[in-house]
């Protein structure tokens, strides 16, 4: 039920972004009308948010003919680590989709869990170690962690997925 | 912090040679799995009655809640890290 109708959304942002071409860089107006002229309705008005510097926008999305409200949020990479992890960015294959989806390179996903930091988001941090911990470049995911300041929980959630292991490149 | 995973000795096996592709059916069967718990969960609860589309609405409100704070959160920290 939910499952597919996030899926569907998710299918239908990809390809919006795939067709647009959106670039970070792009008139901001310009991205919100592409977004609203694709049938995201903005969650509130202005439906852009700034907190600091950081800006974001928030969206829903009523896929086929449900009355159910997707929420899509759109986190702007306007720092460096940001544009860095969108350069670093990797393709993967759905199952039935004609096109691609971007989605972040490992490492950078780890460290954006890191930075949400709920208890969800830090379990999701450690399931990803463990799972991806044969081909992850350690050395840029530490050196990634640092520059946004959650070293010291990279090193907390290792020690979860890996409570006999000291994490490679470490002094033991 | 507390406990986050199972030990790696108890916790369910991984299969580190899946493609991407199979990662993300495995992703798939897992949502598609979550929303089975969640109507047998509803059948259990003493409101039985309410319709599961208006359920999961709710759920899905309050999970959105949650999503706010931890946006408004990594914002913050963003911000921090640069300075702000």
């Amino acid at each position: 039920m939910v499952a597919r109708l996030l899926l569907s959304t998710l299918r239908h942002v990809s390809e919006l972004l795939n067709r647009e071409g959106i670039l970070w860089d792009r008139n901001i107006d310009a991205m919100l009308v592409a977004f609203q002229d694709a049938g995201l309705r903005p969650k509130r008005y202005p439906p852009t948010i700034t907190v600091g510097n950081q800006r974001f926008a928030q969206f829903l999305y009523q896929p086929g003919e449900t009355d159910f409200d997707i929420q899509v949020d759109f986190l702007f990479a306007e720092q460096p680590f940001q544009q860095e992890a969108l350069a670093r960015r990797v393709t993967t294959a759905f199952p039935d989709w004609e096109t691609n989806a971007f989605v972040l390179a490992c490492e950078d996903l780890i460290v954006f869990k890191l930075v949400a930091g709920r208890i969800i988001d830090l379990a999701d941090a450690a399931a990803l170690l463990r799972a991806n911990r044969n081909t992850l470049d350690f050395s840029a995911l530490k050196s990634e962690s640092t520059k946004v300041n959650v070293g010291a929980e990279l090193k907390q959630v290792w020690k979860e997925a890996f409570p006999d292991e000291t994490m490679p490149g470490e002094a033991v | 912090m507390g406990q986050l995973l199972p030990h790696p000795d108890i916790g369910p096996p991984l299969h580190p040679n899946l493609t991407s592709e199979q990662r993300i059916e495995a992703w798939i069967d897992l949502m598609e799995f979550g929303d089975e718990l969640f109507l047998a969960g509803l059948k259990l609860r003493p409101e039985a009655e309410q319709d599961p589309l208006s359920a999961a609405r709710e759920s899905y409100a309050r999970f959105m809640e949650e999503q706010d704070q931890k946006l408004l959160r990594m914002a913050r920290r963003f911000g921090e890290a640069h300075g702000c």
